[in-house]
């Protein structure tokens, strides 16, 4: 019997509250990870790597409001993402799954297509920004929250100036990409 | 704000969703027919990927460490309609693969014995008489070239600039000092792409054998095969896998 319901994991996750992604891998983390192994003949490591990546996915569908309660459950919803992750691990001959995702559904449509590399160049230029810039685009593009919740979270005026901030941290951010692949 | 920098903006808001649909169209028109803007577009969108899966990563770090935290997993075991039946075929099976993996794996760990030969110090040759200075590196590949492992795994993981070619060296001083989980998981990404990609495949086939790992092992050999070095002593072993 589940300590949560699904509306209350959904809502935790899509308020922010930290605790909205470890109350949902805690209560699904036994069934999925034995199911996994068993299903998979994974190892226990693999099953829990795989169980990660999904809860992170189910994470950023819910945040996206790609996914809801009135689609699916969360467990079926969980189970789903989670057999195409262990078929991907399968096709791989049991090699490490970068995270990636596979072209299958439900997974976030945008992330394909670029090779790990760029993204690499992308996250350590990231890392030059910093903080403001660097929090502020993971909020907007990541958890996908609205100019107004950011400019209160980061103290910003209105959501004009933070959707101001918004473009010139996308920017900087692209000068740094274009310096590290000039140094490379 | 001079015309590109109004493009990044457009381009951003197109990613969000928050452009409104007639401007959205605009944009899917003018990536059909203009070069330079859609080329801009993708290189907004990858920095725009970038941003979502470092996102990932942090959330899956958080998980990663409250998963530490966590009791150990209990892999439940399967119902059946005739439980004395395969609680019966279970206990021969166990018999069974006991039996096999211990001569199994005196089998691999003699394969093991007979193709494991520390790799040559290429880097720092040591010359007799030679005078040598006292720096880190120097000492690791003193010690790595006498075979005193652990001294040169300390010296090794002391040296700052942590290139390729000193993780090739820890993980085969690793190998050396029997410390076989800590080779493999340094081999692994040297075996995808650095400059002893090829030395590293060998190794880290050699380390998963004797992690009775031979899944993996003969994954790696297969792709060794080909080689003009390792290739022939590659197939010799995957022969003796049974594979």
């Amino acid at each position: 019997m589940s300590d949560f319901s699904d509306d209350v994991v959904l809502r935790a996750i899509r308020e922010g509250d930290p605790n909205g992604l470890t109350i949902v891998y805690k209560e699904y983390r036994e069934a999925f990870i034995s199911w996994c192994v068993k299903s998979y003949s994974c190892s226990t490591d693999e099953a829990k790597d795989i169980y990660q990546n999904t809860i992170v996915i189910l994470y950023e569908n819910t945040r996206s409001g790609k996914f809801n309660a009135t689609r699916a459950s969360v467990k079926t919803y969980l189970f789903a993402i989670g057999k195409n992750m262990a078929r991907d691990l399968l096709r791989r001959s049991k090699r490490w799954v970068s995270f990636n995702y596979t072209d299958q559904e439900p997974v976030p449509d945008e992330f394909s297509g670029f090779p790990e590399d760029d993204m690499d160049v992308v996250r350590m230029a990231l890392s030059d920004l910093g903080d403001p810039c660097k929090q502020l685009l993971e909020l907007h593009f990541f958890q996908c929250e609205g100019m107004e919740e950011i400019a209160r979270i980061m103290g910003y005026k209105n959501s004009g100036s933070a959707k101001n901030q918004k473009y010139k941290c996308l920017l900087r951010l692209r000068t740094l990409v274009q310096e590290r692949r000039q140094n490379q | 704000m001079d015309e590109e920098e109004r493009d990044i903006q457009i381009i951003s808001d197109y990613l969000d969703g928050s452009l409104p649909d007639e401007e959205k169209r605009r944009v899917e028109h003018r990536l059909a027919a203009d070069t330079a803007f859609k080329d801009l577009f993708v290189e907004i969108k990858k920095l725009v990927t970038g941003v979502k899966s470092q996102g990932r990563e942090a959330k899956k770090q958080l998980l990663v460490e409250f998963e530490r935290s966590q009791p150990p997993i209990r892999i439940g075991k399967s119902r059946s309609i005739w439980p004395w039946v395969s609680g019966i075929a279970a206990a021969f099976l166990t018999i069974v693969l006991v039996v096999y993996q211990i001569s199994f794996k005196t089998g691999k760990n003699d394969l093991f014995q007979e193709y494991y030969q520390s790799y040559p110090n290429v880097v720092t040759p040591i010359t007799r008489g030679e005078r040598l200075d006292s720096s880190l590196r120097t000492n690791a590949f003193i010690a790595y070239e006498l075979g005193n492992y652990s001294e040169a795994i300390t010296a090794f993981e002391q040296i700052s600039d942590q290139s390729d070619t000193i993780r090739f060296y820890l993980a085969n001083s690793y190998i050396g000092d029997g410390q076989f989980q800590r080779a493999t998981a340094l081999l692994l990404p040297l075996a995808d792409s650095s400059s002893f990609r090829d030395q590293s495949r060998w190794y880290l086939a050699l380390a998963y054998m004797k992690l009775n790992n031979i899944e993996q092992s003969a994954a790696v050999l297969e792709k060794l095969k080909d080689h003009s070095y390792y290739g022939r002593k590659a197939q010799e072993l995957l022969d003796k896998l049974g594979r």
